[in-house]
């Protein structure tokens, strides 16, 4: 790795112009936690020779409101998540979902942006981003384009992100105060693992009915994926033990999940409505998603 | 290709020339002849290359070098006085028999470190929850615990 030229833009004019010269010789780097892991492991193709560090880019990083919406830099970092005063009031599961992962080490350097462009079907933030119907906004030397993060994904490791185009911001509408949020994760130990199985869930109760639902699963599918067959199980649906135990039934055609060195099959498309059932609890969901 | 990274080391300025990705724990390691930032896994999962880095830990085989300049870092070196007197975390790691074979305890005494600056009052579970990206082989962590526990309480966690 000592190997790969190495550049530092100050702006993201000159990182984008950078890309635009380089195209796919450039990985781009920003806390290191995916990247320096593979340029150590040799896994980049031959084609990359340059790592491109958005580290100096200042107007990448930090949380903003903007109208009614907020925007994540995306050199934001868990530990800023956590520690956001923005994130905690509007969407603290941002921040629950950043606390869970990794460890102190890890978070203090790991960004929203490096886990969204990291493409795992692991990638913990990818959870909440999804359950906040949030916009991946990308910049070239051409111009920008605003991406769903539900259609980020293309296969493991793998966005629709062109060579030359660089994350900077995550965006989404502030949700309600009476929206709901809740995340379960499995891992073989309680930290510093990669997820075994995810589940988040997002919905708003309205007139006792349950709306505008959102399932996300992660490390059940070669992307994080919504779970669409659970949702419509659940929309407008009252909250009822019956209508949960359907959730639960679609949820096993939703996912599809591998058997690997973590855990089989089997384990992870149980847990899925094994989990989502424990979400769907009234008795462990709080308004707000305040969790213990 | 090299750069020249100028960054505060244990409370002095240094300037190095490094490949600007070679990993901090290699230069540390290699360049600098600070050898008491150890290398586990090489991949930021088992946190024996924890250092503080601008008052925060982390694992140092996962930074690169460029990200270093202008900025400030503090090793396992730096934490004795310079009379030798060891710094309270230090001390109490001794005291409790915290260590035995010694490869963890850098990075977890940097780590612990960072902590009770940021928590100098912590609970039980949230010391154990500090230490979740540091991975010990010999102690079983327990007496780990109760070194940061001694440490906290003595108020020594700066």
């Amino acid at each position: 790795m000592n190997n790969y030229a190495f550049h530092a833009p100050a702006s993201v004019e000159e990182a984008v112009g950078l890309l635009a010269e380089m195209g796919p010789a450039a990985v781009v780097l920003a806390g290191g936690t995916d990247v320096m892991v593979r340029a150590r492991r040799g896994t980049f193709p031959d084609s990359v020779t340059s790592l491109l560090s958005v580290h100096r880019i200042a107007e990448m990083r930090g949380v903003r409101q903007s109208g009614d919406e907020l925007v994540i830099g995306a050199t934001t970092t868990a530990t800023d998540l956590i520690r956001d005063p923005l994130v905690a009031n509007k969407a603290p599961i941002l921040a629950q979902v950043a606390d869970r992962m990794a460890s102190d080490q890890i978070r203090n350097v790991a960004t929203v942006g490096g886990n969204v462009v990291n493409a795992s079907p692991a990638g913990d933030l990818i959870n909440p981003l999804l359950l906040l119907d949030a916009q991946a906004v990308l910049k070239s030397a051409t111009g920008s384009r605003t991406v769903p993060v539900h259609e980020l994904f293309i296969g493991p490791g793998e966005t629709v992100l062109l060579p030359h185009e660089l994350l900077v911001a995550l965006r989404f509408q502030i949700p309600p105060e009476d929206r709901v949020f809740a995340f379960e994760k499995a891992g073989t130990r309680p930290a510093m693992e990669c997820s075994v199985l995810t589940v988040g869930l997002a919905f708003t109760v309205c007139e006792e009915r349950l709306t505008n639902v959102r399932v996300v699963f992660g490390s059940a599918a070669p992307t994080p994926i919504r779970g669409r067959l659970s949702e419509a199980a659940l929309e407008g649906q009252r909250w009822t033990p019956e209508v949960i135990e359907s959730a639960v039934r679609a949820a096993d055609e939703d996912v599809s999940p591998i058997s690997d060195i973590r855990a089989g099959e089997c384990y992870r498309r149980a847990l899925a409505g094994v989990f989502l059932r424990r979400l769907l609890n009234p008795k462990s969901v709080a308004t707000g998603a305040d969790e213990e | 290709m090299s750069m020249e990274i100028s960054f505060t080391l244990n409370g002095e300025a240094v300037s190095v020339t490094a490949p600007p990705a070679m990993p901090v724990a290699e230069l540390l390691r290699s360049e600098l002849e600070l050898t008491g930032t150890k290398v586990g896994c090489g991949e930021g999962e088992c946190g024996a290359c924890t250092i503080v880095f601008d008052g925060k830990a982390v694992a140092s085989c996962l930074l690169p070098a460029a990200f270093l300049e202008g900025r400030n870092v503090e090793t396992i070196e730096g934490l004795a006085a310079a009379d030798g007197s060891l710094h309270p975390v230090q001390q109490a790691f001794v005291d409790h028999g915290a260590i035995q074979c010694g490869y963890c305890t850098p990075g977890m005494i940097m780590r612990s470190v960072a902590f009770l600056r940021a928590n100098p009052r912590p609970t039980e579970s949230e010391i154990a929850r500090a230490i979740e990206g540091n991975l010990c082989r010999c102690t079983g962590y327990i007496k780990i615990q109760d070194a940061i526990r001694t440490a906290a309480d003595s108020g020594g966690g700066t």
